[in-house]
C-alpha cells in the first residue's frame, strides 16, 4: 500500500510542471530569430510581443473597411486611414479614440475622398492625404477643411501617358513634397510647395541591378528586329512601395521585389543616393528572409510594403509575404523579427502598413480592419538601450549593456561587435579581437588588429632590433666564413711556426 | 628511360633556379626519385591542409564544420593524379617520350615552390591586415603561377615536346580530366540506380 502511495505522489510531482507551464507568461505566436554569419536563422529571444489588437468596434465607431495606412504624427497621435469609410481615425497615446475626421469640406462645400491610401501628418496638425483613385493629393486640417488640392503635375519631364496615382506622400523639413505614384519606376515625384507647387523632377529611382541574364537580354536585343524588341519585356528598375522620413530629413524607402533581396531597403539623402550603411563596407546584405524556392522552383521572396523610422537610426520594415516585421539598426544589422500570417494575436491576414508609435510598433491589417500593437520585451529594451549608446559612439558605456544582451542571446553578432568596439576604445585590444572575431566583422577586426600589431611592435621594438642585428651578424659570418677561417688558420700557423 | 630513379636533392633545388635546364639534366642524367616524389606529394597535401587550417582569420574563409579531409584530398592530390593519368593518355597518343613514372616524378618536383612558399605565406597571413590584401594576393599568385610554370616545363622536358605541342597537350589533358570526371559521375549514377533497382526488386519479391 505504501508503495502505491509513493508512486502516486511521484506521479503528481512529475505531472506538476506541465500545469506550471500553462501558467507561464504568454508565449509569442511566432518564432524569433537572427541570422548568423552564414545567413542561417538561429533562435533568438523575442524582442517584441503583441500587446493587443484593436478594431473599430473597440472604439465604438463600427468596423474599419480596408484601411490602408497607419502613421504616427509628430503631435503624439496615431492616424489611421480608414479607406473604405473615407475617414481618418485619430488615436491618442493610450490607443483610445481621440477623434474621427469624416466630414471634409472644400471652400465650404462637402468634399468626398474616393480611395485615400497614404497619410502624412505635419507638426502643425495638417494632414497630407494621397487619394490614388481620383489622382490627387489633398491637404486637410484636423477639422477636415481642405487647405490644398494637388492634381497631376504637368511637365515635360513626365512621359506621355504618365498616370498620376499617388499612394504615399511625405514632406521634408524644407517644404518639398515627395509623392509616390504607383507604377512609376522613375522614383518619387518631387513638388516644391514653397514655389507654387512646382514639379521638380523624380527622386531616388532604383537602379537596374545588372545580372548575367539581363546582360544576355541586352545582347539579344541588338540583333532583333524592332517588332521583336517591342514585344519583349522591358528592363526597368523596380518601383518602390513605400517610404518614410526620419527627423534628420533622410528618406527610407522599401521595394517589394528584388531577385536577391539586396538593396530592398534604402536610406536616401537629398540627392537620392543610398546612404544606408552595411556592417562591412561594400559588402551588401540581404534584407528580410532569404529567398526560398518551393518544390516547383518558384521563388518566395520577401515583399516589403512599408517602412518606418524608429529612433537611434533603427528602422523597421514590413514583409507582406510572410507577415513579418524586421527591425534593423543604422548599420543594417537585423536585431528583431516578429509577426506571421495567421489567426492568433500577433499574426495577420493582410498586413498593409507599419508605424512606430511611442515605444510600440503598430501593424495595420487591411483585411481584418484592426491594428496590432507590439511592445518591447526586457531583451528588446536592452538591445535598444545599447543601440542608443552605440549610435552616439559611446562604445565604452555600451559594453555593459551588450554583455547583458549577450547573456540573453548568445547568437547576436551585433552584441559581440558592440563589446569589441567598446573594448578597443578603452584599450583592451586583445579582448576586443576576441569579440570582433565572433562578430565576424573582418573590416573592424582588421582595423583593431592593425592597432594591436603596431602596439606589439612598439612595445617589443628592442627585441625586434636585436633579432635583426643578430640575423645580420649571422649572415655576415656565413658569407665571410672562408675569410674568417683563413684568419683563424693564419693565427694558428703563426703560433705553430713560432 | 634508364636511371631516373636516383635520389638527388641538389638537383631538386636547381629547378627553382633554372627549371628548363634542370629538368633536362634530370631527364638525361637520371636524377629523379620516385620516393622523393612521393614525399613531395605528401608535403604538398600537408601544405594544402595547413593553408586551410592555419591561414590567418582575415584571409581564411573556410568553415570548421565543413572540414572534410577526403574532399580536400580529392580536390588537391586527386586532381593532380587525374592530371597525370590524363596527360599520360594524351601524350602516349601524341608520341610523348615520357613514361608514367617520368610524369609522376616531374609533376611532384613541380610542386616544390608551392611547398616552399606555403609556410611563409601562412605565417605572414597571421600578421597581415586587410590593408595588405594586395600583397597577400600577389604572394598567392606567385605560389600558384610558379607551380603551373614548373608543371609546364617539367612536362615539356619529360615528353621532349616543343613549346607549342606542350601547350596543345596540356589543353587536351584538361579536357581529358573533364571527360574522366564526367565518366566517374556517370558510373556513380549508374551504380546508384542499379542498387536502387535491385533493392526495389528485392522488396517486391519479399512482399509477393
Amino acid at each position: 500500500m505504501k508503495k502505491w502511495v509513493a508512486l502516486l505522489l511521484a506521479a503528481i510531482f512529475i505531472l506538476t510542471p506541465v500545469t506550471a507551464i500553462a501558467g507561464q507568461p504568454r508565449e509569442a505566436a511566432f518564432n524569433s530569430y537572427v541570422f548568423n554569419q552564414h545567413g542561417r536563422a538561429v533562435p533568438a529571444p523575442a524582442s517584441y510581443l503583441p500587446l493587443f489588437a484593436l478594431s473599430g468596434e473597440a472604439w465604438g465607431i463600427g468596423p474599419l473597411r480596408n484601411p490602408s495606412d497607419v502613421t504616427a504624427g509628430p503631435d503624439g497621435y496615431l492616424y489611421i486611414a480608414d479607406t473604405g469609410n473615407n475617414r481618418i481615425i485619430v488615436l491618442d497615446e493610450n490607443f483610445a479614440l481621440a477623434e474621427v475626421i469624416d466630414a471634409f469640406t472644400m471652400n465650404g462645400e462637402p468634399f468626398e475622398f474616393s480611395h485615400m491610401s497614404g497619410l502624412f501628418v505635419l507638426p502643425d496638425g495638417r494632414i497630407h492625404i494621397a487619394d490614388h483613385e481620383l489622382r490627387r493629393v489633398v491637404t486637410v486640417d484636423r477639422e477636415g477643411t481642405v487647405l490644398m488640392y494637388l492634381g497631376s503635375p504637368e511637365s515635360e519631364l513626365l512621359a506621355e501617358g504618365f498616370l498620376f496615382t499617388p499612394i504615399s506622400v511625405i514632406e521634408d523639413p524644407s517644404g518639398i513634397l515627395y509623392i509616390l505614384s504607383r507604377g512609376s519606376y522613375q522614383g518619387a515625384l518631387m513638388i516644391d510647395l514653397q514655389r507654387d507647387n512646382l514639379f521638380l523632377g523624380f527622386f531616388g529611382a532604383n537602379t537596374v541591378a545588372m545580372s548575367a541574364g539581363q546582360l544576355g537580354q541586352i545582347l539579344w536585343r541588338r540583333i532583333m528586329t524592332r517588332e521583336q524588341r517591342e514585344r519583349m519585356v522591358q528592363i526597368i528598375p523596380v518601383e518602390f512601395t513605400n517610404f518614410d522620413i526620419c527627423p534628420r530629413g533622410f528618406i527610407y524607402v522599401c521595394t517589394a521585389f528584388s531577385e536577391d533581396n539586396i538593396g530592398q531597403l534604402r536610406r536616401l539623402n537629398s540627392n537620392g543616393d543610398n546612404i544606408l550603411r552595411t556592417p562591412q563596407v561594400n559588402i551588401p546584405v540581404n534584407y528580410g528572409d532569404p529567398v526560398f524556392y518551393t518544390s516547383r522552383y518558384v521563388p518566395v521572396t520577401t515583399s516589403f510594403v512599408d517602412i518606418t523610422y524608429m529612433q537611434n537610426g533603427v528602422f523597421a520594415a514590413l514583409d507582406r509575404q510572410r507577415g513579418r516585421v524586421f527591425v534593423y539598426t543604422a548599420d543594417s544589422h537585423m536585431v528583431a523579427v516578429f509577426g506571421q500570417i495567421g489567426d492568433q494575436l500577433g499574426r495577420f491576414a493582410n498586413p498593409v502598413a507599419l508605424a512606430s508609435f511611442n515605444d510600440t510598433l503598430v501593424v495595420l491589417d487591411g483585411t481584418r480592419g484592426e491594428i496590432t500593437a507590439f511592445g518591447r520585451t526586457e531583451y528588446g529594451e536592452l538591445v535598444m538601450q545599447a543601440l542608443a549608446l552605440h549610435d552616439q559612439g559611446r562604445y565604452e558605456e555600451s559594453v555593459a549593456l551588450w554583455r547583458g544582451v549577450l547573456a540573453r542571446n548568445i547568437n547576436l553578432e551585433l552584441a559581440y561587435l558592440g563589446i569589441g568596439r567598446g573594448l578597443s576604445r578603452s584599450g583592451d585590444l586583445q579582448g576586443a579581437l576576441w569579440y570582433l572575431r565572433r562578430a565576424n566583422n573582418r573590416q573592424v577586426y582588421s582595423e583593431v588588429f592593425e592597432m594591436h600589431r603596431n602596439q606589439f611592435t612598439n612595445d617589443n621594438f628592442n627585441l625586434f632590433a636585436l633579432g635583426f642585428a643578430l640575423i645580420c651578424l649571422a649572415w655576415i659570418v656565413f658569407a665571410q666564413r672562408k675569410r674568417i677561417k683563413r684568419i683563424i688558420g693564419r693565427g694558428r700557423t703563426v703560433y705553430a711556426g713560432d | 628511360m634508364p636511371g631516373i630513379r636516383k635520389l638527388h636533392i641538389k638537383g631538386l633545388f636547381s629547378i627553382l633556379k633554372s627549371p628548363i635546364e634542370a629538368f633536362d639534366v634530370m631527364r638525361h642524367q637520371g636524377e629523379g626519385s620516385l620516393v622523393l616524389a612521393t614525399v613531395l606529394y605528401v608535403l604538398f597535401f600537408a601544405c594544402v591542409v595547413a593553408g586551410r587550417q592555419w591561414t590567418g582569420y582575415l584571409f581564411n574563409f573556410s568553415r570548421v564544420e565543413h572540414l572534410n579531409i577526403f574532399i580536400m584530398l580529392a580536390l588537391s592530390l586527386g586532381l593532380v593524379f587525374l592530371f597525370i593519368v590524363s596527360n599520360m593518355a594524351v601524350c602516349t597518343l601524341s608520341d610523348g617520350e615520357g613514361s608514367l613514372s617520368d610524369v609522376y616524378v616531374v609533376t611532384a618536383y613541380a610542386t616544390l615552390p608551392f611547398i616552399l612558399l606555403s609556410p611563409p605565406i601562412i605565417l605572414l597571413s597571421n600578421v597581415m591586415s586587410l590593408g595588405e590584401n594586395t600583397y597577400y594576393g600577389l604572394m598567392n599568385i606567385v605560389k600558384y603561377g610558379w607551380f603551373v610554370m614548373l608543371l609546364f616545363t617539367g612536362n615539356m622536358s619529360a615528353h621532349q615536346f616543343t613549346f607549342k605541342k606542350t601547350l596543345f597537350t596540356m589543353f587536351l589533358s584538361a579536357v581529358g580530366i573533364l571527360i574522366m570526371l564526367f565518366m566517374m559521375f556517370l558510373g556513380f549514377a549508374l551504380v546508384t540506380q542499379l542498387t536502387e533497382f535491385l533493392r526495389t526488386f528485392y522488396n517486391e519479391i519479399l512482399f509477393m
